[in-house]
């Protein structure tokens, strides 16, 4: 079996030419999966979700001489992968001629026709309700509300305070209990 | 249908999204296949011709600009150098010759005002004996 190593000793082993792509390894098993869902609840689709997961952890590997050390290794691979997510919802609304600010229509479009989503009635309103609220909302609340982030790692991947995820969060609770006890 | 729900404590936390079977379990394997493979940089061993290399091009062109300068400007020689070298031709005026000229018409003039001062002497002379 092979060796679990820390994240300082992994950062180490990544700086090695010789031990690289073993360490880098180990990376995706640790991240990937969490990783997969929080792109997932992002862009809804499972195809999109896998390329996106994918073209994160090619940009990790590409730019892997970049990353200094000084950020968590989590919090590096987040970003990427939110940068990606974002570069792709753009493109879609480009393509759907949707304006930043609307409601991604495409998207609850999508939701309702995706083959892997298996909850019931209440949990794709659920999903609906959160495809209502503003990109950095939807963000903060996927990783408060269902991966259960603490605010401080929020805070390094999003680059943004404490407080200001802690009201954007609780803005976005209003807004999801509002649609959800809207009638049907 | 009528306000079926109040609140998020009414939903379970449960993920609605499901993945095609055994996906997770290649998810690795399927990543790492798609990175592509690093070339490992060796150390160059520099030799210490291209080391010097440098400092070689840049006398080289300090050299190239002193030739040019003794060609088109031209350097003052010393005596001694016209002496030995038997290639080079003395184009220019010692300070000596320079020097021997000057005092030469310095006594060229005198002898001239002398002979223009005592021309006036005698001529008075010869006004006075009339």
């Amino acid at each position: 079996m092979m060796r679990q190593y820390t994240e300082d000793e992994l950062i180490e082993r990544l700086r090695d030419p010789a031990a690289q792509r073993g360490a880098f390894a180990q990376v995706v098993s640790m991240y990937s999966e969490k990783l997969y869902w929080h792109i997932r609840k992002m862009v809804l689709n499972h195809d999109d979700a896998n390329d996106l997961l994918q073209n994160t952890f090619l940009k990790a590997w590409i730019n892997l001489d970049y990353f200094r050390g000084d950020a968590k290794l989590s919090a590096w691979l987040y970003k990427i992968a939110i940068n990606e997510c974002i570069t792709f919802l753009n493109k879609q609304r480009n393509q759907n001629n949707v304006s930043i600010d609307d409601t991604d229509v495409f998207l609850i479009e999508r939701l309702k026709g995706d083959d892997y989503l298996d909850g019931d009635e209440a949990q794709t309103r659920l999903q609906q309700a959160i495809l209502t609220l503003p990109e950095k909302q939807r963000l903060v609340f996927n990783m408060k509300y269902f991966d259960r982030m603490k605010y401080g790692d929020m805070s390094e991947i999003l680059g943004t305070s404490v407080g200001a995820l802690k009201a954007s969060y609780h803005h976005a609770v209003k807004k999801v209990e509002e649609f959800l006890t809207r009638d049907l | 249908m009528k306000k079926e729900l109040n609140s998020l404590k009414e939903i379970k936390k449960e993920n609605p999204f499901r993945v095609p079977d055994g996906y997770m379990e290649g998810l690795t394997s399927q990543i790492m296949s798609q990175l592509p493979e690093k070339s490992i940089k060796e150390a160059k061993q520099v030799s210490l011709l291209e080391r010097v290399r440098p400092w070689l091009y840049m006398a080289g062109m300090f050299a190239g600009l002193g030739l040019f300068f003794n060609v088109i400007v031209g350097t003052g020689k010393s005596e001694k150098e016209y002496s030995t070298d038997p290639l080079l031709v003395k184009n220019e005026i010692s300070a000596e010759t320079l020097e021997a000229l000057r005092s030469m018409e310095n006594e060229e003039y005198l002898e001239y005002i002398e002979a223009q001062y005592t021309d006036y002497l005698l001529a008075e002379e010869w006004i006075d004996l009339d």
